[in-house]
């Protein structure tokens, strides 16, 4: 006789309930495990995707902070076809270190993700001392940060010997920079940078009224300030104002020899070439002296690209915010343009490099070391000692300006 | 350690070239920088010409150490172009010299870097004026600039004021030696909110670092330190035993009219 048999009818009754109430429970626990586990695995699956998702923004964000260019294809066949226009008009180099345009894509490309920009300094990041943009990307359960230096358009002059005093016309005279790095704006300091400038010092100290107007052409340089503002800009952004021989070491045409010992520079008046006679500025003065200065010397948009003088006005106003072609180091808006405040540190008073678009080709203002002296406080004619008279009289001359830093190695 | 894929080579390699690169293991790049303005426009490099230019600086993820900076000399009319690969310890600017050269490769006419969402490539000629045209490539994995967690930016952490200044005796050193031109304070610099600035110390140091001051760089004009002319001019031949300051030393310059003065600290213009 089997042991249930032997087991009284009223106790059969209650154990088959207790093994029915167990078999229930443990099939209750199962469920609600494989319920949990399948959750789990759900919630980690979103939340490796949400990773992956930040992680692909995170390297778009990258790239698109320091490839312009790589940018301007991606906008011609895509979305954000403003910034082309811009590009179009003032080189597509402005669309490095561009935060409006990534925004832009970013918009478009990844809306689930949300991103907050901030300016930040930041000093500890590769040992570089600058300002930049902190991202934040964030998905429901990721927060991811990215710094992006805001040094896309500087260029590190490399080490060497430069000519000092150089607008003197002394060509062993030197300086040199081994052991130190010092970094130059590629470009003069832009409507946009002043105003990010002006929205950091005094939110209720806005731009004048004139300054607004031009602040729309974004990318243009800014012009209009005190020589004291642009000091203030500069160190505002732990830098200082181009220094008159920093200037000269950027753009004349490196080649030097030696003579008993020190360097001997040549001081060519152009950046592109070691020979003075090599281009239009030159042809340019040979036919002011056939043709006397009234008879016009014709230029065409190779000879604007290295020099935007007067005469480019005329025929090329449309492309004058183009980069014009760089020097040796990399450095834009040399010669031709706007006039340029410098900071000398030998000759305080030869304190504006004078080339610009106020000055005919044939000028000898159009000279890289030329220097003439500049108040610094207003932009009528009489705030500038002229060593040649400008083609028109202005109401307002324009003198830009762009910064520089020394740092430590 | 990357490793090298061969796909990203041109089968018109130069064997000798690829062979050293592969050797050297430098192969995909996880970030990279061209430096050159040239090369950014993909146009030919020819200036400075005989002057070793950077032209590129790259790092590798899994290197996390170092990074690579790739230069170039540019070739004259009579001596050939010259690439060199350097390994530098730390991700600085790419200067030549600052690191070990893990290659050199030599002739090279005519190179142009063209640049792709997916690689860099450099096609040059190894016969001047010749049609002997080679390429390679370095393909781009693309990684992150920075991939780390940070907090706001404390402002109490930054030094140098604005007023700062050494003509008014309200300044401070970020970099600066003792007697025995050893650090006392170590290079603080990049915490300086208004930059830094090197001068000519009274100390008998012909370190290859200057002292360095932090805030408002206003050298050269009266009571202010002379403006830094180089570390050549701090060295044996350009000073007085091997001191750098005393009247009218050459190893700074002043404002016209004004004349360099040590004043037991730095060298000043008076």
């Amino acid at each position: 006789m089997s042991i249930f048999a032997r087991i009284k009818s009223v106790n059969k009754i209650k154990l088959i309930f207790f093994v029915s109430f167990l078999l229930f429970a443990l099939l209750a626990m199962v469920s609600l495990w494989t319920k949990k586990f399948a959750e789990d695995d759900t919630s980690l699956a979103l939340k490796a995707l949400e990773l992956q998702r930040i992680d692909q923004a995170a390297r778009k964000i990258d790239s698109w902070w320091r490839e312009g260019v790589s940018v301007s294809r991606y906008l011609q066949s895509d979305h954000c076809q403003e910034f082309t226009l811009e590009a179009e008009r003032y080189g597509e180099r402005i669309l490095e270190c561009n935060p409006e345009v990534i925004k832009c894509l970013l918009s478009k490309e990844l809306p689930d993700l949300l991103f907050s920009w901030r300016w930040v300094h930041f000093t500890e990041f590769l040992q570089v001392e600058t300002f930049g943009k902190k991202v934040t990307i964030s998905s429901a359960h990721h927060t991811r940060t990215l710094l992006l230096p805001h040094t896309c358009h500087e260029l590190t002059l490399l080490a060497g010997k430069y000519p000092l005093a150089a607008s003197d016309g002394d060509r062993q005279n030197y300086w040199e920079n081994h052991q130190q790095k010092i970094k130059v704006d590629k470009f003069q300091v832009n409507w946009r940078d002043f105003k990010l400038w002006k929205s950091f010092i005094a939110a209720d100290n806005p731009l004048d009224p004139r300054q607004m107007r031009e602040s729309e052409q974004k990318y243009s340089p800014a012009y209009g300030m005190t020589r004291q503002e642009m000091r203030d800009f500069c160190q505002f952004f732990g830098k200082e104002l181009l220094s008159s021989h920093v200037f000269d070491a950027i753009s004349l045409f490196p080649r030097k020899l030696e003579r008993e010992g020190r360097p001997h520079f040549n001081l060519s008046p152009i950046p592109w070439s070691h020979r003075a006679s090599d281009g239009h500025l030159y042809q340019a003065q040979q036919w002011k002296k056939q043709h006397g200065a009234d008879k016009r010397f014709e230029v065409d948009w190779q000879m604007c690209q290295r020099v935007f003088s007067y005469e480019c006005l005329d025929r090329y106003a449309e492309k004058l915010y183009q980069p014009l072609s760089p020097t040796w180091s990399g450095a834009f808006q040399v010669l031709g343009g706007y006039m340029e405040a410098v900071e000398n540190k030998i000759s305080p008073r030869s304190n504006l490099v004078p080339s610009s678009f106020y000055f005919k080709a044939a000028s000898s203002m159009h000279q890289l070391t030329k220097r003439i002296y500049w108040d610094g406080q207003g932009h009528k004619a009489r705030n500038f000692n002229w060593q040649e008279y400008p083609v028109n009289e202005e109401d307002h001359f324009k003198v830009a300006f762009r910064c520089m830093r020394d740092i430590s190695q | 350690m990357v490793f090298l894929l061969p796909s990203c080579w041109q089968q018109s390699s130069t064997p000798s070239l690829q062979q050293s690169l592969i050797a050297n293991r430098f192969l995909e790049i996880d970030q990279s920088t061209l430096l050159d303005p040239q090369a950014l426009e993909g146009r030919r490099i020819v200036r400075p010409q005989g002057v070793v230019i950077p032209l590129l600086n790259a790092w590798i993820k899994e290197e996390a150490t170092f990074s690579y900076c790739l230069f170039y000399r540019v070739p004259t009319d009579e001596r050939a172009g010259k690439m060199y690969l350097e390994k530098h310890n730390d991700f600085t600017e790419c200067h030549f010299g600052g690191g070990e050269i893990v290659l050199e490769y030599s002739p090279l006419w005519d190179l142009r870097v063209t640049q792709s969402e997916k690689d860099i490539r450099f096609q040059y000629r190894i016969d001047k004026g010749g049609n002997h045209t080679e390429s390679f490539s370095f393909l781009l994995g693309g990684t992150l600039l920075l991939a780390k967690n940070w907090g706001d930016i404390n402002e109490d952490e930054f030094l140098g004021g604005l007023a700062s200044s050494y003509r008014s005796g309200r300044f401070e050193y970020c970099l600066q030696y003792d007697e025995n031109c050893q650090d006392v304070i170590t290079n603080e610099c990049q915490r300086c909110r208004f930059g830094s600035y090197p001068v000519v110390s009274a100390k008998n140091c012909l370190t290859e670092k200057a002292q360095r001051i932090c805030g408002p760089n206003d050298c050269g004009r009266r009571g202010a330190p002379a403006c830094f002319r180089g570390m050549s001019f701090k060295k044996a031949e350009f000073s007085k035993n091997g001191v750098s300051c005393y009247e009218g030393s050459e190893a700074g310059f002043c404002h016209q009219g004004l004349r360099t003065y040590c004043d037991g600290e730095v060298l000043i213009c008076l």
